[in-house]
């Protein structure tokens, strides 16, 4: 019991926390470069064209990585969000407003591949599809985060915020989205959908690396942007001026 | 209809997207740190 | 000083709140206004066309009620906040969450209620079937509480903030996209002559789930506010 307090108090530290993140950072990148390579190569090269969407299916092995990385991240968020409002252990708080630009970043790729997609599929860039509209309230979803983040002057305070917003969008999200699919069914004929048949394994691994990248990505990219924020508020800090010296001598 | 450009199209909107992401924090940190180390350095010399 | 019961305590509040609005009572009618002025705007922009408009009734009266909440929104607590009320409401050692209900349904009632009073209007000059107008006055009545309910934590988390309007619409609006969808579609299908029960039914359970959970959130908001 003791350990394990020891360690939540450890990781809670910020110097600790930064000096471990950035030994991690390297390896999540090489992982996510690796991974994505081999999953790209898989998908845009060996991968046969679909007999009904032909060519474009292609698109599917971003897409829906990045729809289901969208979805992956508002609901971390909500975790470090809840963390953060009963523990108020303040890596978490960190952690949840440097999660919301990736989960946003990754939504905006899911909305643009989707449309993109939908050109030579549906004829049209733009279809009130069911996946594609919950990804968009999705879009509002993290824009409402990060523009009450950046609303409040005290960093603490805003964290808290954005944490108890997100928790509540978290909670909204799947009624969300059954609504928009329910919506979508009554007005308009099932349109080409993705689901349903049974997929091929040469298409299920080129997705299943591309998710796994995206995870390697998304942990990367969280951790170098909460050592960015840690250092912004911390700066008066003696440990900040102490890394500063060193790094200089 | 050729799908090709709607695939490029995409894997480079994607592309993009990651690498503005990914990058935004590295030079932003670049930029504080230079800044903190100006300051440190500033106080130093009136010390 | 003796310790008043919750139920007292909550009857207190809504006295209060009435007797507030009462003597505001002009600055009342504006988002009814706006719900008003709204709803013209539709047959102005798309044309008197009657099948048109039938068409779009549902959406146009209840996206003219979405917007006329979320104004009415932005001064729920306010007031209370910059005046120091808020902090005396939580010291007075009362559940915050049942001040935050307490608030919730006095706003219901003074901004939520007319919405619902004046909506056979706005049925009538959108020319909605007659089929459809006792189901729309029951969507309003089962969906504008819950307007009022999760409305109610975006205005709390963005009562310290000087400038909350604009972001509380941003807040909200997604959050309110479920109802939206249920309301507007248990009316068409009521017009239509298709079964509505399973909308008014999820809607039925959406105020249920709101009405216990949110004045929870509201409290959290509200106490992060004033921290």
């Amino acid at each position: 019991m003791n350990r394990l307090y020891l360690f939540f108090h450890k990781t809670g530290s910020p110097p600790w926390f930064y000096k471990y993140s950035g030994y991690l950072i390297p390896w999540l990148w090489a992982g996510f470069l690796l991974l994505t390579a081999i999953g790209l190569y898989l998908g845009l090269l060996v991968a046969p064209a679909d007999y009904q969407q032909g060519e474009s299916v292609r698109i599917m092995y971003l897409h829906v990585p990045a729809a289901w990385m969208s979805m992956m991240i508002y609901g971390l968020m909500a975790i470090w969000g809840f963390i953060a409002l009963v523990w108020r252990i303040r890596i978490m708080e960190v952690l949840i407003i440097s999660s919301a630009p990736i989960g946003a970043a990754f939504t905006l790729i899911a909305l643009v591949s989707g449309s993109l997609w939908g050109r030579p599929t549906w004829g049209t860039y733009w279809v009130w599809d069911a996946r594609l509209t919950s990804e968009l309230v999705l879009l509002f979803l993290y824009f409402g985060v990060i523009a009450l983040y950046n609303s409040f002057d005290e960093p603490r305070k805003a964290a808290r915020a954005a944490s108890l917003l997100s928790i509540v969008g978290a909670i909204n999200l799947p009624i969300i989205h059954f609504s928009v699919l329910w919506w979508n069914t009554l007005h308009q004929g099932s349109s080409i959908g993705t689901s349903g048949n049974s997929i091929h394994p040469s298409m299920l691994w080129p997705l299943l690396y591309m998710a796994v990248a995206f995870k390697l990505y998304y942990g990367a990219n969280l951790l170098s942007r909460a050592r960015l924020r840690l250092l912004t508020q911390d700066h008066r800090k003696r440990w900040v001026q102490d890394l500063l010296t060193k790094e200089s001598s | 209809m050729s799908h090709t450009p709607f695939i490029l199209g995409s894997y480079l909107v994607g592309t993009v997207v990651l690498l503005w992401a990914a990058l935004a924090p590295v030079i932003n940190k670049r930029g504080l740190l230079r800044q903190l180390k100006a300051r440190q350095a500033r106080m130093e010399k009136t010390q | 000083m003796s310790r008043q019961t919750s139920p007292t305590a909550f009857a207190a509040l809504l006295r209060r709140d009435f007797l507030l609005a009462y003597r505001r009572r002009a600055e009342l009618l504006q988002p009814l206004l706006f719900l008003l002025v709204v709803t013209t705007l539709f047959p102005l922009g798309v044309g008197p066309s009657p099948q048109l408009l039938a068409n779009i009734a549902p959406g146009v009266i209840w996206i003219a009620a979405l917007l006329a909440t979320v104004l009415s929104l932005d001064s729920l607590f306010r007031s209370d906040y910059e005046d120091g009320t808020l902090e005396q409401m939580i010291l007075s050692g009362q559940p915050l969450a049942l001040i935050a209900l307490a608030r919730t349904v006095a706003h219901w009632l003074v901004a939520g209620l007319p919405i619902v009073l004046l909506s056979p209007l706005l049925a009538l000059w959108m020319n909605l079937p007659a089929e459809g107008m006792s189901i729309l006055i029951k969507s309003l009545i089962i969906g504008t509480p819950v307007l009022s309910l999760i409305g109610a934590i975006g205005g709390a988390l963005t009562v310290s903030l000087k400038r909350g309007g604009q972001l509380l619409s941003l807040l909200v609006f997604p959050l309110y996209v479920p109802l939206l969808i249920l309301a507007t579609n248990a009316v068409s299908s009521s017009v239509a002559g298709l079964p509505y029960t399973g909308q008014l039914g999820l809607m039925v359970a959406g105020l249920i789930g709101s009405l216990t959970l949110a004045p929870f959130a509201t409290a959290a908001a509200l106490k992060l506010s004033l921290s």
